[in-house]
Parts: C-alpha cells; sequence; structure tokens
C-alpha cells in the first residue's frame, strides 16, 4: 500500500551520472517537463519504491548555487522555492574535492541531504579509500555508494531517502567565513530579519551570504521587500568580488580540512593531467607558453610549406606557359593567363599554408590544449569586459569566422554574445594567410614567421581592446563568471587531424573553385576592357574605379591597384592576392608576383605591413557579415561591425605605415 | 624516490642554464646589443623570437628547480612540460632544416643558392634533439604518476 508521497530533488556537477541515477530509479516512467520562464529543461520521473511514491526531479548539472547561469538559478530556485523533502546530490568519487563544493553549498541551504557516491568502483580501482560513516557524522548528511550504469546501490540510495525524508530538517551547516567576513553577514542578518516574510521563504545566513557575494538572482529577491534600500546602502561601500572570492577560498579550505579525515588516499590524488595543468595554466608561464606554442605554429605553417609552394608555383609556370604558347586568341590567352591562373593560382599557391595551419590546430585542440587557452585568457579577458569563454570562438576564428560566429550561441548571456560575435572578425581566419605569406615572405624574408605570428597577435589584441570599448560604451555591465570542464590531456590522433585538415583545406579549396574563380574573371574583365587599352592600366575600368577610390586610401600609402584587391576582398579575403596577381599580371608565379611588388615604387616595407594589417583588421567577408546578421538578428550590428572594422582598419594601417616609415627608413 | 628526483632536479637545473643563457643571448645579438659574432654565430645566432622561445622553456625548468627544491612533487611536471616543450620545438626547428634542405638541394629554389646545414643548425634544433635522446632513455624519470 502507497503510504505517501515524496518529493526528491536530484542535483550535482555535470557528467556525475546524474541522468544514468535517474534513469536507473524511474525506468521507463519518467516525463518531461518545461519550466516556467526559462528554457532549460528539467526532467521529472516517478518511482513507487517501498509503500512510497517518490517523484524525482532531475535539475541541470551545475557545479554551484552561485546564479550565474540559467541552468544555475533553475537547480538552486527549485531547491529553495520549491523545498523538496529531500536533495539527492549525485558526486564523482574520484572527484570529490570539486563535487563537494556544491555540497557545502547545500548544506549552507539547510536541506536533507542524501550524497550518491557514483563511480565509487573507479575510486575503489584507483585506490582511494572513501570513509563513508565519517563523511556522514561530519556533515550530518546520509551517504551511499553507487554505480549506476551497473545499477548498483540504487536500492540503497531510495533507503536512504525515505529515510532522510522522515528525518527532521537539519540546522545549516555553516563554514566560517573569518572574522571580517561574518561581522558582515550578522549586519546583513539583522536587516534581513525585519522582514519576517522574506526570512520565512529564505534562510536568512545564506541570503545574506549571497548578498555579499554580490549575486544579482538573489538580490532580485528583495525586490518587493522595504529592507532593499537598507540592503543597498550597506552593500555599495563593499568591494562584493572579493568577499565572494575570499568565501569560496573557506569552501575549498573547508573541503581541504575535510578530505584528509575522510579520504586516505584521494587527497593526494593529483592525475597526470593535473599536474600538466599545473604548469600550462601557471599564473606567470600560461600566457607566454601559450604566445609561444602560437608562435611555432605559424613559424612551421610559413617555413615547412616552403617546398610544397614550389612545387605549385613550377606547376602553374609550366601552365602559364603551355597556355601562352597554345592558345592563339589574344583576349582568351589573357583570361586563361592574366586572369584565371594568376588570380587562382596565386591564391591554390598557399594551400599547403593553409593545411599545415589547419592541421597543427587540430593538432593543439584534440590534445586539449584550446580548452586551457581560454583558461589562461580569462584573467585578462574578464578583465576586459569578455570572459575567457569566448576565446573559444574566438579561437576558432583562427580557422574561419563563420564557424567561430556560431559558436557565440554557448555564451548564456546576450552582452557578452553580441560582444563576441562583433570583435570575433578580428581574429586572423585561414584565409588572410596568403596574403601574409606572399607580402611578409617578399618584405620580410627571414622574419617573415615572426611578422605573420605578430599579426595574429594583433589580431587577438584588437578583439581585446575593442571588447573593451564595446563593455564600457554600448554594452555596460560586468561579463558573467564561467566554470569550465577541461577534458584531460591525451596523445592528440594524428588521423583525426589529418581528417579535420582535409574537411577544412577542402572547404577552402571549394572556395577557390567558386567565389574566387567569380572575383578573378570580374577583375579580369574589367581590368581588359574596353578594348583597346593596356591590360590593368589606369585607362581600363578597373583603373577608373580604382582611381575613384584612391583618395580614401591614398593617405595610407595604398594606390589605386590596392584599393581594388581590399574592395573585391570583401568577397573572400584570399581574392586580395588574387586581385593582385591579376591586375600585376605576373601569372601565378610567386617569385614574379613578389619581384613585381618589389619593383612597385609604391610598395615599401612600410606599405607592406599597412597592407597585412588592414588586411587583417577591415571588414569581414561577405560570409561573415551574413552569418553575423543572422545571429544577432539584426541589421544594425550587421552595418556596426562593417563601420567599425573598416574603421579601425583604417587607423591602424595608418599608424603602421607613418611607424613603418621611420623604422624602416 | 629521493634518488630519482636528485638526478632529476639535475637535469632540470642543467637544461635551465643552458636555455636560458642561450635564449637570453640570441634575444640579445637580435636586438643587436651584441655582436651577431659574439662566442659564435654559428653556435647561437641572432634570433629575437627563437631566443624569446628558448627563454620561455628556460623559464619552465626554472620554476622546475624552484619546486624541486622545495622537496614538491610538481618539480616533475614541470621537468615533464618543459622537456615536451623542447622536443617540440626540436621538432619544429628540425621541420624547418628539412624544408630548407628540400628547397636548397632538391628543388634549387631561389634564394636558397647559400644554404648550408650550419645555416639551420640552431640551438633549439640541437637542444631539442639532445631531449629527445634523454627523454627516450630517460621515459619513466619523466612520467607523471596519478
Amino acid at each position: 500500500m502507497v503510504e505517501n508521497k515524496i518529493r526528491v530533488a536530484l542535483t550535482g556537477n555535470p557528467n556525475v551520472g546524474k541522468t544514468t541515477i535517474f534513469n536507473a530509479i524511474t525506468g521507463a516512467r519518467q516525463k518531461v517537463g518545461n519550466w516556467p520562464g526559462v528554457t532549460v529543461e528539467k526532467k521529472v520521473g516517478i518511482k513507487e519504491y517501498a509503500g512510497h511514491i517518490l517523484e524525482i526531479v532531475d535539475l541541470p548539472g551545475t557545479y554551484s548555487l552561485t546564479a550565474y547561469s540559467a541552468d544555475e538559478v533553475v537547480a538552486r530556485d527549485y531547491i529553495l522555492e520549491e523545498k523538496p523533502d529531500v536533495v539527492v546530490q549525485v558526486l564523482d568519487s574520484t572527484n570529490l574535492e570539486r563535487n563537494l563544493y556544491l555540497s557545502t553549498q547545500l548544506l549552507e541551504i539547510g536541506t536533507n541531504l542524501v550524497l550518491a557516491l557514483n563511480m565509487s568502483d573507479l575510486a575503489e580501482r584507483r585506490g582511494d579509500e572513501i570513509n563513508v560513516p565519517m563523511i556522514e557524522k561530519l556533515l550530518g548528511v546520509a551517504m551511499v555508494r553507487t554505480t549506476a550504469n551497473e545499477g548498483k546501490g540504487i536500492n540503497n540510495l531510495l533507503d536512504a531517502i525515505i529515510s532522510k525524508s522522515s528525518s527532521n530538517v537539519p540546522l545549516p551547516h555553516e563554514i566560517q567565513y573569518g572574522k571580517k567576513v561574518e561581522e558582515r553577514i550578522c549586519h546583513l542578518e539583522k536587516i534581513l530579519a525585519e522582514d519576517r516574510a522574506l526570512m520565512n521563504r529564505y534562510p536568512p545566513k545564506w541570503l545574506s551570504i549571497k548578498l555579499l557575494e554580490g549575486d544579482e538572482n538573489a538580490n532580485s529577491k528583495l525586490s518587493s521587500s522595504s529592507v532593499q534600500p537598507e540592503v543597498e546602502k550597506f552593500l555599495s561601500g563593499l568591494d562584493l568580488e572579493e568577499y565572494e572570492a575570499e568565501m569560496a577560498d573557506k569552501r575549498y579550505e573547508f573541503i581541504s580540512r575535510l578530505l584528509p579525515q575522510v579520504c586516505k588516499t584521494c587527497v593526494e590524488k593529483v592525475s597526470a593531467s593535473d599536474m600538466i595543468d599545473k604548469v600550462l595554466t601557471n599564473k606567470y608561464l600560461g600566457i607566454p607558453i601559450f604566445l609561444t606554442l602560437m608562435w611555432g605554429m605559424f613559424e612551421l605553417t610559413f617555413t615547412f610549406a616552403t617546398p610544397f609552394m614550389e612545387l605549385i608555383d613550377m606547376f602553374f609556370g609550366l601552365l602559364a606557359e603551355a597556355v601562352a604558347a597554345n592558345i592563339d586568341s589574344s583576349w582568351l590567352a589573357s583570361l586563361l593567363g592574366d586572369g584565371i591562373i594568376a588570380g587562382v593560382g596565386s591564391v591554390i599557391l598557399f594551400v599547403p599554408n593553409i593545411f599545415i595551419l589547419f592541421f597543427l590546430l587540430a593538432l593543439l585542440e584534440d590534445s586539449g590544449y584550446l580548452a586551457r587557452a581560454a583558461f589562461i585568457m580569462d584573467r585578462l579577458m574578464y578583465s576586459m569586459g569578455i570572459q575567457g569563454k569566448s576565446f573559444i570562438p574566438m579561437l576558432m576564428g583562427f580557422g574561419c569566422s563563420v564557424p567561430a560566429i556560431m559558436a557565440t550561441r554557448t555564451l548564456e548571456d546576450e552582452k557578452d554574445r553580441l560582444i563576441t560575435m562583433l570583435v570575433t572578425p578580428f581574429m586572423s581566419c585561414g584565409a588572410r594567410m596568403p596574403v601574409y605569406v606572399l607580402l611578409a615572405g617578399t618584405f620580410f624574408g627571414k622574419q617573415a614567421g615572426s611578422v605573420i605570428f605578430g599579426l595574429y597577435v594583433l589580431g587577438i589584441i584588437v578583439a581585446i581592446l575593442s571588447a573593451k570599448l564595446f563593455r564600457s560604451i554600448i554594452f555596460k555591465g560586468k561579463p558573467s563568471s564561467f566554470i569550465m570542464e577541461l577534458p584531460p590531456y591525451h596523445r592528440p590522433s594524428v588521423g583525426n587531424s589529418f581528417k579535420y585538415m582535409r574537411n577544412q583545406g577542402s572547404l577552402y579549396l571549394k572556395r577557390v573553385g567558386t567565389v574566387i574563380v567569380g572575383g578573378v574573371v570580374i577583375i579580369w574583365l574589367l581590368a581588359y576592357f574596353p578594348q583597346g587599352v593596356e591590360y590593368g592600366s589606369a585607362e581600363s575600368y578597373i583603373g577608373s574605379l580604382g582611381k575613384l577610390l584612391e583618395p580614401l586610401v591614398a593617405p595610407l600609402g595604398f594606390d589605386w591597384k590596392i584599393a581594388i584587391s581590399l574592395i573585391f576582398g570583401f568577397l573572400a579575403k584570399e581574392v586580395v592576392l588574387g586581385s593582385l596577381g591579376t591586375l600585376y599580371g605576373t601569372g601565378a608565379d610567386e617569385g614574379m608576383l613578389s619581384s613585381a611588388l618589389v619593383a612597385d615604387s609604391i610598395f615599401t616595407p612600410a606599405v607592406a605591413l599597412g597592407l597585412m594589417v588592414f588586411t587583417l583588421l577591415y571588414v569581414p567577408c561577405i560570409g561573415a557579415i551574413a552569418v553575423i546578421k543572422k545571429e544577432s538578428g539584426s541589421w544594425k550590428w550587421m552595418l556596426f561591425s562593417i563601420v567599425y572594422s573598416t574603421a579601425v582598419a583604417w587607423i591602424m594601417a595608418f599608424v603602421t605605415v607613418k611607424m613603418g616609415n621611420i623604422i624602416f627608413a | 624516490m629521493e634518488n630519482k628526483n636528485k638526478a632529476l632536479t639535475s637535469f632540470t637545473l642543467l637544461w635551465e642554464i643552458m636555455y636560458l643563457a642561450i635564449g637570453i643571448l640570441q634575444v640579445l645579438k637580435g636586438t643587436k646589443f651584441l655582436p651577431d659574432d659574439f662566442i659564435s654565430a654559428i653556435l647561437f645566432p641572432p634570433e629575437f623570437a627563437g631566443g624569446l622561445v628558448l627563454a620561455v622553456v628556460g623559464a619552465v625548468y626554472l620554476y622546475g628547480t624552484i619546486e624541486f627544491s622545495k622537496g614538491s612533487v610538481e618539480g616533475r611536471a614541470y621537468a615533464y612540460v618543459g622537456i615536451i616543450l623542447s622536443m617540440l620545438f626540436g621538432v619544429l626547428y628540425f621541420l624547418t632544416f628539412t624544408a630548407d634542405l628540400i628547397n636548397a638541394w632538391v628543388l634549387f629554389a631561389e634564394g636558397f643558392e647559400q644554404w648550408t646545414p650550419l645555416v639551420d643548425f640552431k640551438p633549439a634544433l640541437y637542444l631539442g634533439l639532445i631531449s629527445l635522446a634523454i627523454y627516450i632513455g630517460w621515459e619513466e624519470e619523466f612520467r607523471l604518476r596519478e
């Protein structure tokens, strides 16, 4: 006979086996419902067991009850507002320290807490000896070992839930935060005590702690309270971030004192990944190591590709010769030789660089290092107005801006997302690489790799500074904090990296076969006509158009040919190079184009550097612009991106050329 | 365990000195604070960016030495990451050497007429290759245990 209904909230960090436990308990009787007002999904399942009906509510995975994301708000609000009879926190036995952080917060609320020590088989295999009775005694909770994927310990967990539901709700477990913090908490508690209704709803100490941590969601709970002005006044003089950090430290201190008492070996267990992270995410070494690896990547991209480029160059040289020798029609020979072979060839030439770059990026990503890059950059990025998580889409921008802008969907906060979307095109995509390789190789010789590396770093710097500017002027407020699961390091798979390289490289080649061919044919037509004029001269249509645009770029030291190349680069950045190849009529021979550029008095090392900077920063390609429109849902942000990036490019190129003229004089 | 860490500590200290000294020397030559032929232009070429890379790797070993001197097991992590970085950059310079060799001796590419193997025989290459040999012979010493 069914006696009563017990409402159980199932919570825990992501990836601890929570859903496996939920499924093991509820079987096929689960149903899915949506929370009102939020998009985050929850699952509700029913289980009849030992004369009880258990309503199991599976809450979104969360690392803490600090409400930064929608997931955390859902989990916390359910526990606070719905007051379930029992809260089951599923713990990953192999990572007790991190998991117990959430436990300390659940205990602060004063929940009837049952801890499910999941993956206990893995912990035992590692040699961990977890003293369950001691944890129960020290924390005042019930604890059960489970191996959910094998269905082990589930009945014991259900027994513990039923037993706990009939016990009194414990007093909130208190962590000592130190004299200064405790005084502030006490003061807040006194203020809050004047609102009885509020105090009946939320534990006073917990609410005081959250207010002192600057928790906006907790603050919103005071919106209709009479004590709000006094609370605001008290908090206004305090550095809440400092308090938040201090209290987080105290919770970890509490855990570090607890662990040696309850676990014989797990305290000293540090995985190989953790040890490597001590070095690669070191406060002082992290960024230099990151920059060093990036430099190595670009140096190799430049140097190792040269023999392959030489071979492609030879092939196109022979092709151009064959065309010139076998086609009588002058216009067709010009279309093929000066147009398609020169334009497309000058872009194809750099396919080895693109393939090597994508291969190396894939290796870094597969090894687990790129995820660390976001972590390393978080402190710097946060101070500049965006969160470290934004660095992942930005890093993806090294490949192509289009998927990178789409990847901003992973950012919860709308302002963070828009800022990241607008600054991601400053990260130098693969399409810009050919322009750098040609110009840096021509004008900076052995230093070309370092120059290219410098351009990539400049892209990052401009992106971060722009984010700071947007945060200060347009999207006022603070970026949201983030917690990120770092995947363990492992030896990268060469096979997977080759696959990634092939896929990305194929996309590049497809663009060559479509957009770039189209672009260079248009440029050839404009350079060839009207009939009778010298090909690509100032008297041709393209010359007239270029002359019209030249005043806009003249202060940068650019002439009409560069202006035309940049305009057509809007189709795709590789077209900048294709256009130069076509306009200089040098065929696909990289050496000839290099020689032509050196011979042109317009091109100096300073102008070449300025052109690279302009190409790096100016208006993203048409594909990226379209995706900004789609993702932001606004023409306004699309136009803003075009105008802002072009203005930044112009100013930066101007400064570069002027400084370059002094340095290289 | 003590003896093993002593051996690793000695290696870390030696490599720290080598990488930092050569790295700084290359940076000073690259920025023209020292003449190109100071000590040896072939063994220690003027190379600003390459010198910085060596200095960063040297700093990793330096941290390792400091951690070992405190008796911390974290020293092993620095030694491990240090030698991985040494080998990575050794491979990078070796690939550059190979590419230049193909350009010069197989393709007879323009700009490589004066190239000799000594041009690319840079500190990151020979230190990286020695590191690779040490790692292969001494892999167990570097292994990070849980």
